[in-house]
């Protein structure tokens, strides 16, 4: 049965207001969902890392080593048999990045053969300075390294 | 009574005489005679000394040169002594003439032969030498110096002392910047003697050593930036147990300091060959073992990401697998490189094949053509570290973080680091593990940050269903605004 | 029987009507959301009302970002890192925060253009225009301030730079410069003024000058285009109603932004930078592109009194807009029948566009038509071909000109 044109008009601005009211709420479903995505916290950390989790001390080895990101600067972590020590891994002779060797429990740097003590200090090689040394601390069981 | 009278003109009386006897002799020395020290004729020495760490611990002229405090001195003939003592180096001839007798204990100004033992006197002596936390070996060392052989035993006395380094009476401590063995002031002292060819000649010595370490990495570190860790002549050399090192030690005088090089070096076929020139085999202009014009080589890998920069922008159109790319690279890294055919060819010569040389053709073949591979695959990880690490700044300064890539990148800088050194075994198979470990790592980096990028991609495609969803709601909008127009609004009446 | 729907706002309204005179605040919505606007009320009007989505837009985002930024030295450029790459979608409100920024400066130009040409800030709208004027200013100070908040190394150095001139007027000088960076140089306490200047001072300032802005052009309604005085009353049927019929216009427009805004943050983001280093200065630090002409114009005027001199000039511009209506007290509202206020307006508009495109271009090098030009602090290109170089430099080169250059440099390496 045809429609009298009266009629066709009148859903034809039904379809438009239909179209109109379904679109705003798209359009305000699009921007208060992110909002609150955005507002939805992120766990896994703030913006700024002073202090960074790096694993439990159940699973850590005496005189294992670890090496990890802490703010962007590479830390190198040690267990020792007094506890935990973290220096900067990055040698003080020409920027390469140290490694533990539990063999002679010092750290050495790959490049030129130069080795610190697990102090930090120099033993030999060219560096002209110590690692700087990071805190490293042991909460609840689990270790962090603050910068 | 009366013999108290007496007793007191007695005492009177020799007071008396006692008073005219001084004044008198008084008088009869200041008629003829006077009294004077050492700094009275010598006063420019003197100078020279007070400001000396001698004249700082005590010691005085007598130390050295004997005779006494005091003395007294003719009045008439003091003038004349004074002038003699102020016209350098005629002294000696004069002796008798110009001066008085300085006293039984005079030593007088030494032969240059017998200054070494002269300081020696204390230098040498422990218990003189140990309050002060002095080595005394220093004599023992001169005489097995190159210096000391030739005075000893050659009796040439043309050689360096202890005064022409340390100066004959304004003696300073080495830590002090004015002193003469100051590490920053030793190369000039010893240029010297060592770029004058009247002395070197003789000796058949190079007189280009000093002009050359100034112009080396060494030299340029130490003048140039100020660098006092830098070696100077005597840390090779010894200082007073100065002699060159011979071919077999230049590598052990190297290895003080690059001791890392030195072990690699053991490892390679070179260090097989007695007569090799170690070191100076490849980091001289030539294989003269004179040549002390030892250059830099190694460029830091941040210079060379601004060498790889400046590359880039010159050709944009290439990637750093392209020859071009690699060969502009090269031209303008940053301290230049040294071609291999430069050095491998100082013994690996084709040329330089006559007689028996002849057998060894095929090995200089494979010499230069593994010094080519050695050559392109540390070239290969320069550039490539560059590219790595300049892509992880530039992604990470846009909009996503790269963190875990620095830490990588970091990783990779040791690599090529360690490549730098690992390169002096010459044993292309491990160096090719130790570059393909490296490729694997940047690759691992690139793939890293590639897909870190993808994941933007999604919001580019998004913007297609943003905009269709955003063109069909305006143009909905825009019909809907027309009708109502046309429903709400009278056209103005014209 | 009514329904639920019903039933609960008849309850509301009801509980509204014994206790508030509801009939008068019904009217009064009543009449302004049925308002009629004048019947020409065209495109070049949007801006006005753009301006205004955008400021919420900005409100909005900025509030968001504020949640998780924070103004200090150490933390603020991390935390910014943190929003762009951590926080669910925290790089688009970034994004469309920076980007709205630069929209809501281009909408308030052109809203300000369209009310000069169309001469509707004469009588009796002059204080409209005014008020306009002020929120003008209000917006470059908000994005001046809000440029220094990511703490990168391109915001540091061109607050270094833009407050550097506030140090060169006479006497008070030194002492505003000292007092708008609260140090000798830009620090943590500079940060912290322009953090509570840009989100806490500056909105309440630009909300209530909206606000009166907005009041002012409703209460008076827009103007038409005859003269002043000789404004004849349209049919009140001819008029376009602002609900609903503008508004449906309206909302075409913020839909088409909306999306430019996307677009442009997801096309062309804002990068985080490097963090600030105040010891290290990047090369050729330029302002926002609504500072170019006067970072441009300033170059010009060098020396101890030149630099007061173009601070006096660079000044005349924003005066002059403020009592624009009391200099010209004309009738005629239509371009064509006051020649010399829009020849003035056209030469104002681009001057500023001359000045912006110099500056833009200044201390660069252009290749165009496959010749390198080199492009001096003046904005003069210089064609790199030695022979070339050489006789242009001879020709400008005047004794002061070394001196400026030394000067501009020093200035902007600090």
């Amino acid at each position: 049965m045809p429609l009298s044109p009266e009629e066709s008009t009148a859903t034809r601005r039904g379809f438009l207001d239909w179209i109109i009211y379904s679109c705003s709420t798209i359009l305000g479903g699009t921007i208060i969902l992110p909002a609150v995505a955005y507002l939805w916290p992120v766990t896994k950390s703030g913006p700024v890392k002073v202090r960074e989790e790096i694993g439990e001390a159940a699973n850590w080895n005496i005189w294992g080593a670890k090496k990890v990101s802490v703010g962007n600067k590479p830390v190198l972590v040690i267990r020792t048999d007094k506890g935990f020590v973290a220096f900067s891994a990055v040698c003080t002779h020409l920027g390469c990045l140290v490694e533990f060797n539990p063999v002679k429990q010092n750290i050495i740097c790959p490049c030129h053969a130069a080795s610190f003590d697990i102090e930090g200090k120099v033993e030999g090689g060219p560096p002209p300075r110590p690692l700087a040394a990071y805190k490293v601390s042991e909460v609840q069981g689990k270790v962090f390294v603050s910068t | 009574m009366s013999f108290k009278i007496v007793k007191y003109c007695m005492l009177y009386v020799s007071g008396l005489l006692t008073l005219i006897l001084c004044v008198g002799i008084t008088w009869g020395e200041m008629a003829d005679s006077q009294k004077v020290l050492c700094a009275d004729c010598h006063d420019k020495e003197d100078a020279e000394m007070a400001k000396s760490v001698h004249a700082a611990a005590g010691i005085d002229c007598r130390t050295c040169h004997g005779g006494e405090k005091i003395y007294s001195v003719e009045r008439t003939d003091l003038e004349s002594y004074r002038q003699a003592a102020s016209e350098p180096e005629n002294s000696s001839s004069n002796k008798i003439v110009t001066s008085f007798d300085h006293g039984e204990t005079f030593q007088g100004k030494p032969l240059r032969k017998e200054i070494p033992e002269r300081c020696g006197n204390c230098h040498s002596d422990v218990a003189k030498m140990n309050p002060y936390g002095l080595p005394t070996d220093q004599l023992a060392q001169y005489r097995l110096s190159g210096h000391g052989q030739s005075l000893f035993t050659k009796n040439n006395d043309r050689v360096a002392v202890c005064t022409d380094c340390h100066d004959t009476h304004a003696v300073l401590e080495s830590k002090d910047p004015d002193s003469s063995v100051c590490p920053k002031n030793i190369p000039a002292t010893c240029e010297r003697c060592h770029s004058d060819p009247s002395i070197m000649d003789a000796s058949n010595l190079s007189i280009r050593v000093v002009e050359e370490y100034i112009a080396s990495v060494h030299g340029q570190g130490l003048l140039e930036e100020g660098d006092m860790g830098m070696p100077t002549c005597s840390t090779c050399h010894g200082s007073h147990s100065a002699i060159p090192p011979g071919y077999r030690d230049v590598g052990h005088v190297c290895g003080r300091c690059h001791q890392q090089e030195e072990q690699y070096f053991m490892e390679s076929p070179h260090a097989k060959f007695p007569l090799f020139p170690r070191c100076v085999g490849c980091h001289t202009r030539s294989v003269d073992k004179r040549d002390h014009l030892i250059s830099k080589v190694v460029a830091s890998p941040e210079a060379n990401k601004k060498t790889y920069l400046a590359v880039r922008r010159t050709l944009p159109d290439t990637t750093i697998d392209d020859s071009t790319f690699q060969e502009e690279f090269v031209i303008r890294r940053e301290p230049p490189v040294q071609h291999y055919e430069r050095y491998c060819r100082h013994c690996h010569d084709p040329s330089k094949q006559v007689g028996h040389r002849t057998w060894f053709a095929e090995l200089d073949e494979k010499a230069m053509q593994e010094g080519k591979e050695l050559y392109q695959l540390v070239r290969y990880a320069e550039i490539g570290y560059a590219a790595v690490a300049t892509r992880v700044e530039e992604v990470g300064r846009g909009i996503i973080l790269v963190q875990d890539e620095a830490l990588m990148a970091e990783d990779l800088r040791t690599k090529l680091v360690g490549l730098g050194t690992m390169q002096h075994t010459l044993n292309l198979e491990n160096l090719k593990k130790e570059i393909d470990e490296f490729v694997a790592l940047a690759d691992q980096i690139d793939q890293s940050l590639d897909k870190k990028l993808r994941h933007l991609w999604w919001r580019h495609w998004a913007l297609i269903p943003i905009w269709a969803f955003l063109i069909i709601f305006t143009i909905a909008l825009w019909i809907k605004y027309k009708r109502l127009k046309t429903k709400w609004v009278t056209p103005l009446p014209e | 029987m009514p329904g639920r729907k019903e039933r609960i706002i008849n309850y509301f309204n009801h509980y509204l009507d014994e206790r508030y005179n509801m009939p008068v605040a019904r009217d009064f919505i009543d009449k302004q959301m049925h308002k009629r606007l004048p019947p020409h009320t065209g495109w070049p009007h949007v801006f006005g009302s753009l301006s205004l989505i955008l400021f919420l837009s900005q409100i909005i985002t900025g509030i968001l970002l504020l949640i998780y930024y924070r103004p200090t030295p150490e933390e603020a450029h991390k935390s910014i890192q943190y929003i762009t790459a951590d926080v669910h979608f925290g790089w688009l409100y970034r994004q469309v925060h920076a980007w709205g920024a630069t929209l809501m400066i281009l909408a308030v130009i052109l809203h300000m253009a369209r009310t000069f040409f169309m001469g509707t800030y004469k009588k009796p709208r002059e204080l409209t225009w005014v008020i306009g004027v002020i929120i003008f200013i209000v917006t470059i100070v908000f994005g001046f301030t809000g440029y220094l908040l990511p703490w990168n190394q391109l915001s540091y150095w061109a607050t270094t730079v833009g407050t550097e001139i506030s140090g060169a007027i006479p006497i008070v000088g030194p002492w505003m410069k000292t007092f708008i960076l609260g140090s000798e140089n830009v620090s943590g306490e500079t940060l912290s003024r322009f953090f509570t200047v840009h989100v806490i001072i500056l909105p309440w300032i630009l909300f209530f000058l909206v606000a009166i802005h907005l009041v002012l052009m409703r209460s008076q309604n827009l103007a038409t285009m005859e003269p002043v005085g000789e404004e004849r009353p349209t049919p009140p049927e001819c008029g376009i109603p602002f609900w609903p019929v503008h508004l449906a216009k309206e909302g075409c427009v913020t839909l088409i932004v909306l999306g430019i805004l996307v677009t442009l943050s997801v096309l062309s983001p804002w990068e985080i930078g490097e963090p600030a280093d105040p010891l290290q200065t990047p090369e050729a630090i330029k302002p926002e592109w609504y500072f170019l002409p006067t970072y441009q114009l300033l170059k010009y005027f060098t020396g101890p009194m030149g630099k007061i001199l173009g601070i006096g000039v660079s000044m005349v511009p924003f005066v002059l807009l403020l009592v624009w209506p009391y200099l010209d007290r004309s009738k005629p509202r239509h371009p064509k029948q006051r020649p010399i206020s829009t020849t003035i307006g056209v030469a104002a508009l681009i001057l500023a566009l001359f000045f912006g495109v110099l500056g833009h271009f200044s201390e660069s090098h252009l290749t165009l038509l496959g010749q390198t030009y080199e492009i001096d602090v003046y904005g003069v290109p210089h064609r790199i071909d030695r022979e070339t170089a050489v006789q242009v430099g001879e020709e400008t080169d005047h004794p002061e000109k070394g001196m400026h250059d030394q000067e501009h440099r020093t200035k902007n390496t600090f």
